[in-house]
């Protein structure tokens, strides 16, 4: 066994690998709930290209027949509805999994020096998972498939002089249509995946030259021992993939219990007007984006200008690209910074929040108002940082990681 | 023969004149008197069968370990044995590859001509490279373009009014978008206003209409509203909400159409209101009257 491994290693470095990224690669010792979530949209991702190739297997990108398909799948394919089901709760989660990995960026400032590119690279792979959900929705053909593609690319129309063309170019046709379909499935299926799988290797490249940040906010690689292995830090292997399968373990009954009981989610994984074919002689009484679109759906109904809500909505996901250098304080963890970056937060996670429930509802007056306070708030944060940051009351930062037992 | 090691070697000092360690078969280290180590290979040719023998400098023992040096030598053996003048070939190779680091140098400094027409002609094939490189876009970009079949697919459509009754109205299919086709009432048609406050555009001034019915009530005939039901926001279908004072609209509402995506209002002609998303009035297409109640939609017949 070992001649075969020597063999290998002569001519791919192999062992060299492991010892490198996984059995000698020291991870802080003090990760938390929070870290679970790198590894579990790496699983997500991996799920989504496995389900999605066996759903290409049986689903059609023709306007005449891809509802028809998808339902073929559902009710005719053996096991069709688990796969499809699968696929479509594991969009839902892998937001919810990669809000969560952005928060606990937030929360420890893992963006900050040494590691704005992997926020960046972070961050590109977040745009492109969103193009890639919306361009996945509109294959189904259903009512909100059609109507939401419908709104989305109107978005592109708002841009001054080239707007129009843009999004005649982005359809391929004056209104949605087959032509439009067979694209977004072009790109759903082959283009993004690939451009989001090197993106994924990026990440993790840029993660691996810099090592991992954790709750303390301490650099680990500045306290080493005799031998230069990091005081803080545990070999990744055994000890987190250890506990990455433990995530995972609890993640999958949390997952699978969505996927047999609760596919739909109320609405909101899977939305009602959806199981009606695509009619584009008639809106939907409510049009609503899937949920992990809807705070910056929100912020879009806010302004009542089509240009700048579109510019407003752009702005709100471009200034989170900025975020490493907005936040000017030298500390990274929230636990040693001061109450009012605390407060500065909070307030940005309920503004959050708040904008993604506005924009699961109608727009009525009062609504809209609420949006533009929680909008105020979400844009007031960045600019508040910005400025405050720099003279924050910082309390003293620990020279080794905190273990709480 | 020697049995030195590469340590022994590093270790051998100079003497008061340069001397030689043979390891066999015509591979020497050469000392000289200053302390440099360097391989020799002593071989032997024959000329008019006369032996004549000669000396090859395989390299600097800084460069070339003992191992580096057999496996050298050895190769060089081979090609004697086989009868190729070794010197003549080392010199060849000096002469096209430049082997030394200081005689590129030399070379550089010595014709800067060449070298700049290198750098030129480098950058010229990358800058036009690129430029082949963004021109075979082209062809991909454009074939997202609509095609012919879609472009053409624009054909007019006549539709038939005559079962229309008053108040109420009807959706065809033109070019994948919906045309509205409204017959007003008695009250409607009185009831339009010249100017309203609430009005974006209320003189329609803004061009999102054919100039034949650039009037109060966007019409040719104010019996018939013809409009494209594409919300001029983000082309959601607005809907049809002709009677006033609604809960959802409130009760300064006056009948018009509302788009359900982002809460656009417009009037009965189809005018935008203030403080919506919406930025224009509706769009009306193209359109003549064939009879009285056929409606052409997609020309402009005779009115332009």
């Amino acid at each position: 066994m070992s001649k075969f491994i020597s063999w290998i290693d002569r001519r791919l470095p192999v062992s060299n690998f492991v010892r490198n990224h996984l059995s000698q690669y020291y991870a802080p010792k003090n990760f938390n709930f929070f870290y679970f979530f790198g590894a579990l949209a790496i699983f997500v991702f991996i799920l989504q290209i496995v389900t999605g190739i066996f759903l290409t297997i049986n689903y059609k990108p023709d306007a005449d027949q891809a509802f028809a398909s998808v339902e073929y799948i559902m009710r005719d394919v053996e096991w069709g509805w688990l796969i499809r089901y699968m696929h479509s709760t594991g969009a839902s989660f892998f937001f919810i999994i990669i809000y969560l990995h952005m928060f606990r960026a937030m929360l420890y400032g893992s963006y900050k020096n040494p590691r704005e590119l992997l926020w960046i690279f972070g961050m590109l792979i977040f745009v492109l998972l969103m193009a890639e959900a919306f361009m996945g929705y509109l294959l189904p053909w259903g009512q909100m498939s059609y109507w939401g593609a419908q709104v989305i690319i109107s978005l592109f129309g708002a841009i001054p002089f080239v707007g129009e063309s843009l999004a005649l170019w982005i359809r391929g046709d004056y209104v949605i249509s087959d032509a439009t379909l067979n694209r977004f499935f072009a790109f759903h299926v082959i283009a993004l995946p690939l451009l989001l799988f090197a993106l994924i290797y990026l990440h993790l490249a840029a993660l691996h030259t810099t090592g991992s940040n954790n709750p303390d906010g301490i650099e680990i690689k500045d306290n080493k021992d005799d031998s230069g292995k990091p005081l803080d830090g545990i070999p990744f292997h055994p000890y987190y993939t250890v506990k990455d399968i433990f995530g995972l373990s609890v993640f999958l009954v949390i997952f699978t219990f969505v996927v047999f009981f609760l596919p739909e989610f109320g609405g909101y994984f899977l939305e009602k007007d959806n199981f009606v074919p695509a009619d584009p002689l008639k809106t939907p009484e409510h049009i609503v984006p899937v949920w992990y679109f809807t705070p910056f759906y929100a912020i879009l109904r806010a302004i009542p200008d089509k240009f700048g809500g579109v510019l407003a909505m752009g702005l709100a996901i471009f200034v989170l690209f900025l975020l490493p250098w907005i936040d000017r304080c030298k500390v990274k963890s929230f636990r040693y910074r001061s109450s009012t970056y605390k407060l500065l937060l909070a307030s940005f996670v309920i503004s959050f929040i708040g904008l993604g429930v506005i924009g699961m509802n109608p727009a009525t007056p009062v609504l809209t108002w609420v949006g533009r306070f929680f909008t105020l708030v979400y844009f007031g944060f960045f600019v508040a940082l910005y400025f405050l940051s720099p003279s924050e009351q910082t309390s003293k930062v620990p020279k080794r990681v905190i273990m709480h037992e | 023969m020697s049995t030195l090691t590469d340590k022994d070697i590093k270790a051998l000092q100079p003497k008061d004149h340069h001397y030689r360690v043979a390891f066999g078969d015509g591979l020497f280290l050469w000392v000289s008197s200053s302390g440099k180590k360097s391989w020799q290979y002593r071989y032997d040719v024959y000329l008019d069968n006369i032996r004549k023998e000669k000396i090859y400098t395989i390299g600097d023992f800084q460069q070339i370990n003992l191992a580096n040096a057999r496996e050298l030598h050895s190769i060089l053996r081979k090609e004697v044995l086989q009868g190729i003048d070794i010197q003549a070939v080392k010199v060849e190779k000096k002469k096209s590859f430049n082997v030394t680091a200081d005689q590129e140098i030399q070379t550089a400094s010595a014709q800067p001509t060449t070298s700049n027409r290198r750098k030129f002609l480098t950058n010229m094939t990358q800058v036009m490279g690129g430029v082949g490189g963004i021109f075979a876009l082209i062809p991909f970009l454009s074939s997202m373009s609509p095609s012919e079949r879609a472009k053409s697919a624009g054909a007019p459509i006549e539709i038939d009014v005559s079962s229309l009754q008053p108040g109420s109205y009807k959706v065809v299919e033109w070019r994948g978008k919906p045309v509205w086709v409204v017959r007003r009432t008695k009250k409607m048609i009185d009831e339009t206003l010249e100017d309203d406050d609430v009005l974006r555009d209320p003189k329609s001034i803004e061009e999102h209409q054919p100039t034949y019915t650039q009037n109060k009530y966007r019409s040719i005939n104010p019996e018939y509203l013809v409009l494209l039901g594409v919300c001029t926001h983000l082309g959601c279908s607005p809907l049809y909400k002709p009677s006033p004072k609604s809960k959802e609209l409130g009760l300064d509402w006056t009948g018009g159409f509302f788009c359900p995506c982002h809460g656009s209002k417009f009037d009965l002609s189809g005018r935008v209101h203030k403080g919506v998303p919406a930025p224009y009035n509706l769009e009306v297409p193209p359109y003549y009257f064939a009879s009285d109640t056929r409606i052409i939609v997609g020309e402009d017949g005779e009115n332009a």
